[in-house]
């Protein structure tokens, strides 16, 4: 990969992972089985995704750019999977609340007035307990999640993947390498912060009104990452 | 004895007008603008004089504290307004932008390191401000101080890092800050929880600007205290070094505990004699 090739690569990348917390399911008040979501904030679990994909990408980083860019979206898949599997387990058998989503329910998700889910049609409105917004992650919200810590994998992957190009030549292998890894975490960090702001701490995934106001959030991770990236360049090829 | 007593008092009553105590702040806010000219300044010292001669590395300690106070400051300003994500999420956030731009200092070509620190301090600087312009002017998020304070926040967290960094070097023993390559996760996870903790720990209805900051001083010494741990096991050039700031650390962290708990009583008195909330008695 050409050092402007890998410059493009990072803000790609850092704009992916914006994208990405829009589809991934999140909320506080979660943690009290009040709200539909994963009981963290938004940008938290996203980033705990992208260090997922990260680290796996890093295992298959002499197999070139697909097999990466494959790696990362696996291993961060398979952290939300798993978050979502432990979370509903705890619900269910724990609290003792089925997984329903809360705006599908109330007829306010981009579904339209529907309470139905969106894949498999069961109705969430009889499921949801009195005073919650849901609880739990519903099959809908689920597979929103898979594509959000999926794409978010991709984008933490082409990072970590393009800062190793960049430095590769300069540095000695172990070192590139480990920096490429906490710089690709540290954009993971910067860019998965930026859409918590428009989420306002919550969203039930694809499926959430909120998931109209993704081009702000677009639009913001563009012009942060383009700033980072030009910096990294500057350093790392310029001066 | 008396005489003596009241003389005292009057002295006292003296310090307390005189503008020497106003300007420290003693019952006022210090503001972000303050907190940084002073963060930065003696930031940049205190990097200049650990590059300079590692000797002075116990001195610099002392003086990169204020860069911690600085960007604990800045987290409280920011979350007060009630963010849309957590106050864990803007420390992590802000020591992202400063340790990121921290680390690119081992990009730069050794015939221009005279560039370093300006250039990652100052680049945090502008990668803060442009996130903060964005969450203002495009995602429209209501908090006056976001720019400002984003903008201090990072660069506060690449003086730090950027410090640690000079710590963890030696240029006359061949240990060269690439080397410390492995402590970079440590570094950008130590310096995260000093600065998103002291506001996290204090918020509620009763938290001011006195009390965090004084947990911030404390949470500074800890983590300087814990890189002269690693300085000292890391190579046996910075034995003397890691030993000097353990000892600064461990001074400054017992004069600080001593002022943070004074704080805690004083904003609790209400509290410590009666064992009931004020609305019972």
């Amino acid at each position: 990969m050409e050092p402007l090739t890998a410059m493009f690569a990072i803000i790609l990348g850092g704009v992916l992972v914006g994208i990405c917390v829009h589809f991934i399911p999140a909320s506080a008040t979660g943690a009290m089985s009040a709200a539909t979501g994963i009981a963290t904030g938004p940008s938290m679990l996203s980033a705990g995704a992208g260090m997922a994909g990260i680290l796996s990408a890093a295992y298959s980083m002499d197999s070139g750019l697909a097999v990466v860019l494959a790696s990362g979206a696996t291993g961060s898949a398979l952290m939300m999977v798993l978050t979502i599997l432990g979370g509903n387990i705890a619900n269910a058998f724990g609290t003792g609340v089925s997984p329903a989503s809360g705006q599908t329910a109330s007829g306010q998700s981009i579904l339209g007035k529907s309470t139905k889910d969106a894949i498999t049609g069961w109705d969430q409105k009889p499921y949801i307990s009195p005073g919650t917004d849901g609880h739990g992650m519903p099959v809908q919200t689920h597979i929103s999640g898979l594509i959000g810590a999926f794409i978010g994998g991709i984008g933490g992957a082409l990072v970590l993947f393009a800062v190793y190009t960049l430095l590769a030549p300069i540095l000695k292998p172990e070192a590139a390498f480990t920096i490429a890894g906490v710089i690709g975490a540290g954009v993971f960090l910067i860019n998965s912060v930026l859409p918590a702001y428009t989420l306002v701490g919550k969203t039930e995934g694809m499926f959430d009104q909120k998931i109209r106001r993704t081009p702000k959030t677009l639009i913001s991770c563009l012009i942060v990452s383009t700033v980072i990236a030009v910096l990294i360049y500057s350093a790392a090829v310029v001066i | 004895m008396n005489m003596d007593i009241k003389k005292l008092e009057q002295i006292c009553v003296h310090l307390r007008s005189s503008a020497v105590y106003k300007f420290l702040c003693i019952n006022k806010e210090f503001t972000s603008p303050q907190l940084y000219l002073i963060a930065l300044v003696l930031g940049l010292i205190a990097i200049l004089m650990v590059k300079f001669s590692h000797s002075l590395t116990p001195i610099a300690v002392i003086l990169i504290w204020p860069a911690f106070l600085c960007g604990a400051n800045a987290v409280r300003q920011v979350a007060r307004y009630g963010l849309g994500t957590g106050t864990a999420s803007i420390g992590y956030w802000g020591t992202a932008v400063g340790a990121t731009m921290a680390f690119t200092s081992q990009f730069i070509n050794p015939a221009y390191n005279f560039v370093s620190p300006y250039f990652e301090i100052f680049g945090a600087l502008i990668v803060g401000a442009v996130t903060g312009i964005c969450a203002q002017k495009i995602i429209k998020m209501k908090i006056p101080v976001m720019i400002r304070d984003s903008a201090v926040l990072a660069s506060s967290t690449a003086i730090i890092a950027m410090f640690f960094l000079a710590m963890l070097t030696e240029y006359s023993a061949q240990v060269f800050t690439l080397d410390a390559y492995i402590t970079y996760p440590l570094i950008y996870i130590a310096i995260t929880l000093a600065i998103l903790h002291p506001f996290n720990g204090s918020m509620g209805a009763g938290e001011n600007q006195k009390r965090t900051l004084r947990l911030s001083a404390l949470e500074a010494s800890m983590t300087t205290g814990l890189f002269g741990l690693i300085a000292l096991l890391f190579s046996e050039a910075l034995f003397l070094t890691g030993v000097s700031v353990i000892i600064v650390s461990t001074a400054g962290f017992f004069i600080f505990v001593k002022r943070w708990f004074a704080a805690v009583k004083e904003d609790t008195y209400e509290f410590a004699w009666t064992g009931y909330p004020p609305a019972e008695h």
